[in-house]
């Protein structure tokens, strides 16, 4: 069995935790818990003919007063960045953290979640404005952890960027 | 360009011999010599792999395990299908091992058992897991694990070889019965925690080395490129912090390479998992450790001190005694109790009135590291235990008393002169209170003359006249039955001293008759009643040849305290006044 480390990072209360509860153990609550520090979850997914066992490393969110810590990024394989749709600011945060990745990390597959797209009425940005951040453009996914959509698939996705 | 064309000419050429060689063969031998060539061919493969089919699977065996994995299901196969079509074979087969191997497993299935029973009831059943039970049930923890704790110095339930730059779990291992979180989970989260700390403290450390909670201690050492963390359970011994450091540097050396290159894949590392296990060290508490020596040696010495004052209290209890026994034996003295209050030591005594002042007797008796004071209380006449030793010693007689009728008889035996009895029934001790009577073992020194025995027994009489009572009836002048025959008595015993006058040279002068009457009735009338009991006496002495010159009678009515009973108070007495040659005397 193959183990990876993946690091879920993004700005607060952009979804992450609930991402990481909807991909393992497929529940979305609708309450909202800050994470302080960093929460571990663990997943073995199937590609192809792999398997391979995810220690999802669910990061807090970094705000005015909360860094990344780099520490916590040490000996990942593969990065979740995750943004808010709803809330433009995130995508600075994001843009700090990916500076902090490859500063530590150098080139590693990482996606792009857009999160909340249930609400996409409320959207305050689009894909396209997301390219500064500099990610393939296949590697960047519309995700709902409230509706499930496209989380699997992301996560998936990722495994197959990291084993290739 | 040639030299191609010339070798396709020449393939052709060859191609056509080849064909014409087969029509020829054909030709000359028939169809059925094809089939006879192949199968010829196949023969000699056979035989050819047959030879070395042995040593082919030896050699292949000693290189890896991957021909009995290609055998095996062949083998299952070939099993199932001759179980199917000859059963009888694979039983005639299996019959000589299946009964022992039954045997065996039944008896040892019964050995479990029994021990288990004798476990359980070793257990279950003693005080120590009663007690164990009670507590684990107080904690609200499983009994097991309460006496596991109980059990165990130290125990390293769980180590996790984790890969140090991403914290994911290489290889795990845990001792049997312990049940914890994913290992995975905890390893990722314990390099969480080390990275928070060494955030939060200090990048220049190595992070967290002990981590406890309760009785459980995580300890962790990292290395190159592996971090290895021991979960322990009691005690963190010196043996368990040595096994994380051997553990880590065998690892390290085992599979340095490895974790060099370390991307996830644990499969290269799963040998490490027996190396894991070997490392799960348990140590039981020992007996010796166990013991309470504090408390042991605590008992220990109560027992010696209370041991010490035992001994302490017993010579003084003997010193005690030893001085009880002097006092006793001092003439006059008697020991009724002891007190001892600190230092001070109180005797409370008898003290007849003969005896030495209790002055010199304090002198004589002594015990170190006490003072010593003697309470004595004046000591009763009836109290005979403590005068009869000291009058027995005074005329060195037997004495001894009886009470009869009413009267304390002190009975005389032993040898003595009259002299030495009569001055005995003049002591004033003996005549105020008892009533001499020589024994029949009384024996006189033979030089007693008869005006001795005459003068004993003259002295002995009067004194029976004068301690006699006479008894009435209620507001009678009648004498009672038992009155009436002591008079009888007390008339011969008086005509007995008129006879004894002249021997002894004595006289009696006058033999006064007192009437006495209870407190009931009016005081004349009870003066009355006692003359009248007076006067009964007197006419019946006179009647009896008594002379009437010398009675004399007179009643005093109720003269007795009220605390005498008043079948005591109707009485009447008689007093013999009789004078010697030293004077007058009533023989008290």
């Amino acid at each position: 069995m193959v183990n990876k480390k993946i690091c879920m990072v993004g700005a607060f209360a952009v979804g992450k935790t609930s991402l990481v509860k909807q991909f393992v153990e497929c529940i979305f609550d609708d309450k909202y818990h800050t994470t302080i520090g960093v929460k571990i979850d663990k997943k073995t997914v199937h590609v192809g003919a792999n398997s391979i066992q995810l220690m999802i490393w669910d990061i807090e969110g970094i705000d005015g007063f909360t860094d990344l810590k780099p520490s916590y990024l040490r000996g990942a394989s593969g990065i979740i960045l995750v943004v808010d749709g709803t809330r433009k600011k995130t995508l600075e945060s994001a843009q700090e953290i990916r500076k902090i990745v490859d500063e530590h990390l150098g080139d590693i597959p990482t996606i792009l979640l857009i999160n909340k797209s249930d609400l996409k009425g409320a959207w305050q940005f689009d894909q396209q404005d997301t390219e500064f951040l500099g990610v393939d453009e296949d590697n960047i996914y519309q995700t709902s952890a409230k509706k499930d959509q496209n989380v699997e698939l992301a996560f998936k996705k990722l495994v197959e960027l990291v084993l290739s | 360009m040639l030299d191609q064309e010339s070798n396709l000419v020449i393939d052709s050429q060859v191609e056509r011999s080849l064909a014409d060689y087969q029509r020829l063969r054909t030709l000359l031998l028939g169809e059925d010599y094809e089939k006879i060539i192949q199968n010829r061919v196949v023969q000699d493969n056979v035989e050819r792999i047959s030879g070395s089919l042995t040593e082919a699977f030896k050699l292949r065996n000693s290189r890896d395990n991957s021909l009995a994995k290609e055998m095996a299901p062949v083998i299952e196969s070939a099993i199932d299908e001759s179980i199917k079509s000859h059963p009888e074979k694979i039983t005639n087969v299996i019959f000589p091992i299946i009964g022992p191997a039954v045997r065996k497993a039944v008896s040892t299935a019964l050995a479990d058992l029994m021990h288990s029973l004798n476990y359980l009831l070793q257990n279950s059943l003693s005080t120590k897991s009663l007690l164990w039970r009670f507590k684990a049930w107080k904690l609200g923890i499983p009994y097991g694990q309460y006496a596991l704790l109980q059990t165990i110095q130290y125990r390293v339930e769980q180590i996790f070889f984790i890969e140090r730059e991403s914290g994911v779990l290489i290889q795990s291992a845990q001792a049997n019965d312990v049940n914890y979180q994913d290992p995975d989970l905890v390893s990722s989260m314990l390099t969480a925690i080390n990275d928070f700390a060494k955030d939060s403290f200090g990048q220049e450390s190595e992070g967290i080395e002990t981590i406890q909670f309760g009785d459980l201690s995580l300890i962790i050492e990292s290395g190159p490129f592996a971090v290895i963390a021991f979960a322990v359970r009691g005690s963190l011994h010196k043996d368990v912090k040595q096994e994380l450091s051997l553990l880590n540097e065998k690892l390290h050396a085992s599979y340095s390479k490895e974790l060099k290159t370390f991307n996830g894949d644990t499969e290269p590392l799963s040998s490490s998992q027996q190396i894991l296990q070997d490392s799960l060290l348990t140590k039981e508490k020992s007996d010796s450790e166990s013991k309470p020596w504090f408390a042991i040696v605590t008992v220990f010495v109560l027992i010696m001190l209370i041991g010490y004052f035992v001994y302490q209290r017993s010579i003084l209890e003997n010193e005690i005694q030893r001085n009880i026994g002097l006092i006793n034996q001092t003439e006059g003295y008697r020991v009724l109790s002891h007190q001892l209050e600190g230092d001070q030591l109180t005797f409370e005594v008898w003290r007849s009135p003969l005896a030495i002042p209790k002055e010199i007797l304090q002198d004589k008796i002594a015990i170190s590291g006490l003072n010593i004071a003697i309470d004595s209380l004046l000591a009763s006449i009836g109290t005979t235990e403590l005068y009869l030793p000291y009058l027995a010693n005074k005329y060195q007689l037997q004495l001894s008393t009886r009470d009869e009728q009413g009267k304390t008889h002190l009975i005389v035996s032993g040898v003595t002169s009259a002299e030495n009895l009569l001055n005995l029934s003049k002591d004033p001790l003996v005549a105020n209170y008892f009533v001499v009577k020589p024994s029949e073992q009384l024996q006189y020194k033979a030089n007693l003359s008869v005006r001795e025995k005459s003068r004993l027994e003259f002295n002995g009489l009067v004194k029976q006249i004068n301690s006699t009572n006479f008894y009435f009836e209620v507001a009678s002048s009648t004498l009672k039955q038992s009155s009436l025959e002591e008079l009888n008595h007390v008339i011969v015993s008086l005509k007995r001293l008129f006879e004894l006058q002249p021997l002894t040279n004595s006289r009696i002068s006058q033999i006064s008759v007192t009437g006495f009457a209870d407190t009931q009735g009016a005081s004349q009338a009870n003066i009355d009643l006692s003359e009248q009991r007076a006067k009964l006496l007197h006419r019946i002495l006179g009647g009896n040849d008594i002379s009437l010159n010398l009675l004399v009678s007179w009643g005093v009515g109720a003269k007795d305290l009220s605390s005498v009973p008043t079948e005591l108070q109707r009485r009447a007495r008689i007093e013999v006044l009789y004078q010697t040659e030293e004077g007058f005397d009533n023989g008290q």
